[in-house]
């Protein structure tokens, strides 16, 4: 008796948990991706390794009023690159931007420039913007583990018209943390021409995750770019004196913290 | 053939199985070796640190964890005032990427303290005043960074002189670059801010406990502790102690049950000759320390070769860019020991249960069954 009650136990055991478990749709969890990414000012110290060269930058980003945001990239190492930028404005789809080299001056940036190296890297500007992530229609297509991290892979399709150099793109989404362990982007075929490995996510001071060490790799020559958080700053306060075209093309330390 | 002879030579029957033992149980020493010895480099490395600044106590804000909180300077004034204090000096640290390396101890120190003494210039100069813009290197430092005095660094969005080497005597200051305090203020933003208060006491202190509980009463929302504890207080270190303790726990409890099971094979094996043994007049207690003095002698052959191979995980470990300049592994006669020590222990453990069953063995059933 004692025996068959066991058994029986240990049978309906995960069929408890798994009632227990709460199960996303795919739209909240790319909702709680959107939620968990930095939305006030920021400033950021990135480490970026291309090619055996080591870039540092800095990253400033506030909120834009109507919506969207302003984000200013400049390479503060090596010293001969020093000064380097890319200013980006963005909301949702759409963005505006231009890069700047010391001796080369500024570039405008056109809407067909989302493929544009971030300094040369395996970065670009469409992985700044992060677009796919307003794609409609995301659906969840499987479960995986990236590493040790239990997965519900969402995929998401490019909307017609998408100005977006990607047809298709699949993220590997920690549920726990609403954190993208992987997430990789298609064009017309099965093979990925891009994908985004997350190595570590830290707990920011707002509460939400952040992946602060990941790779870029882009397939179609075979680069890879290692980026890595060195520090951050949020709710700093930011002035439009600080995305001019002069703070552009001068490198100035971050602002203070808000009052 | 003497009892010893007679042990040793029982474990040399099955030389494959007896080896294969020893290299599972050699390989949960040598982790522990490699474990412990981080664990403990990293706490000689900040008690060496506070040593060569010659720190009695540190103030930091209280939290308990290893990134320091900033707290606001005037607290140094204050500290200074404090009976059985001779000398308080502000710091700020942070821990950055720096040029082409990943990560970087910069301290910004208080200008004409004493935490500028223990920097023996071993070429160049110190910087000139708290208003220049210029650094010195640890010997680490300076060796990873590929400078030299004259180059410059940049560090964060600013320019510096690299005006000096020093050695700090230990390798948490050596793994560093040291500044004025009033430059990293401004290079992070943190104006009148500082993360730590080195404090020197009057050599006349008795008790410097007594001058902490003082300091803490004048400033609430800071700690104080004795310098070369404060590592080992925080609880980031104490979870990092205590994820060693659970590894090396469970790497050692697969090892003894790996013993284990060699020995009761090997008594299994032997059971008509230990019949032969309690028929011809051993006692059932000789018969219980023979099948554990096999089960030691396995162990502690087992850890020195594990106590070898932990070593040479460490002098591995110590020349990776995560672990150079940074600390210094512990290896010493002590850790061997420890070691070694755990290693016998796992021997009695594992072979009690296979002694104890060999006792209960009947000599005449042992003799006829087999």
């Amino acid at each position: 008796m004692t025996m068959r009650f066991a058994i029986l136990f240990a049978v309906l055991m995960p069929a408890l948990n798994f009632a227990q478990t709460k199960t996303f749709t795919a739209r909240e969890l790319i909702a709680g991706v959107k939620a968990a990414r930095p939305s006030g000012s920021l400033y950021a110290r990135l480490r970026m390794e291309h090619g055996g060269t080591v870039l540092q930058v800095q990253v400033k980003r506030r909120a834009l009023p109507e919506g969207g945001s302003e984000s200013l990239y400049q390479v503060l190492f090596p010293a001969e690159r020093k000064g380097e930028g890319l200013l980006l404005k963005a909301r949702r789809n759409a963005f505006t931007g231009a890069t700047f080299v010391p001796s080369k001056g500024v570039r405008t940036l056109k809407s067909g420039d989302r493929d544009t190296a971030v300094f040369g890297t395996a970065v670009d500007v469409e992985d700044l913007l992060a677009s796919f992530l307003n794609w409609p229609d995301p659906e969840i297509v499987g479960q995986e583990k990236e590493g040790n991290i239990p997965c519900t892979i969402v995929e998401l399709r490019a909307p017609k018209g998408s100005a977006s150099t990607f047809s298709r793109a699949r993220c590997w989404i920690d549920e726990k943390r609403y954190a993208t362990m992987r997430v990789e982007f298609f064009g017309s075929r099965d093979k990925p021409l891009k994908t985004v490995t997350t190595h570590k996510v830290i707990r920011g001071s707002s509460g939400f995750y952040s992946p602060v060490n990941f790779t870029v790799t882009d397939h179609t020559n075979g680069s890879s770019t290692k980026v890595e958080g060195v520090r951050s700053d949020s709710d700093v306060t930011y002035s439009d004196a600080d995305f001019s075209e002069a703070a552009f093309q001068s490198v100035t330390p971050a602002p203070g913290k808000g009052g | 053939m003497s009892f010893t002879q007679f042990t040793l030579k029982n474990l040399l029957r099955r030389p494959v199985r007896t080896l294969l033992t020893i290299m599972g149980i050699g390989l949960g020493i040598g982790a522990v070796v490699a474990l412990l010895g981080l664990a403990w480099g990293l706490e000689q490395s900040w008690a060496e640190g506070m040593r060569a600044r010659k720190t009695d106590l540190v103030v930091r804000k209280s939290g308990g964890g290893l990134v320091a909180q900033p707290f606001d300077e005037s607290a140094v004034g204050k500290v200074r005032g404090v009976a059985g204090v001779a000398a308080a000096a502000g710091l700020m640290g942070e821990v950055l990427s720096v040029e082409q390396v990943p990560l970087m101890v910069i301290t910004g120190r208080e200008w004409g303290t004493f935490i500028w003494d223990s920097l023996e210039v071993k070429a160049g100069r110190l910087p000139a005043g708290p208003d220049e813009k210029a650094v010195v290197l640890g010997l680490i430092a300076a060796e990873t960074l590929g400078k030299k005095p004259g180059d410059k660094i940049t560090i964060e969005v600013e320019e510096f002189e690299v005006v000096g080497i020093v050695d700090g005597k230990a390798v948490v200051e050596n793994g560093g670059i040291v500044m004025a305090l009033p430059l990293l203020q401004s290079l992070m933003q943190k104006p009148a801010l500082v993360t730590f208060i080195n404090i020197r006491l009057q050599p006349d202190v008795g008790d410097p406990k007594a001058v902490a509980q003082k300091i803490e009463q004048e400033l609430p929302g800071l700690k104080v502790e004795i310098a070369e504890e404060v590592f080992a207080n925080s609880d980031s270190v104490k979870t990092f102690q205590a994820m060693n303790w659970g590894t090396s726990a469970v790497a050692l409890l697969v090892g003894t049950f790996g013993v284990m099971n060699t020995m009761l094979m090997s008594v299994f094996e032997r059971t008509r000759e230990i019949g032969i043994l309690l028929a011809v007049g051993w006692r059932r207690s000789r018969i219980l320390r023979m099948v554990l003095w096999e089960s030691i002698a396995l162990c502690a052959v087992a850890g020195v070769l594990g106590i070898v191979f932990g070593i040479g995980m460490l002098k591995v470990l110590s020349i990776t860019p995560w672990i150079h300049g940074r600390l210094e592994p512990y290896v010493g006669w002590d850790l061997s020991g420890y070691a070694f020590a755990m290693a016998v222990l796992v021997g009695l453990a594992s072979g009690l249960y296979p002694a104890l069953r060999c006792t209960k063995i009947n000599p005449s059933l042992a003799i006829r069954e087999s």
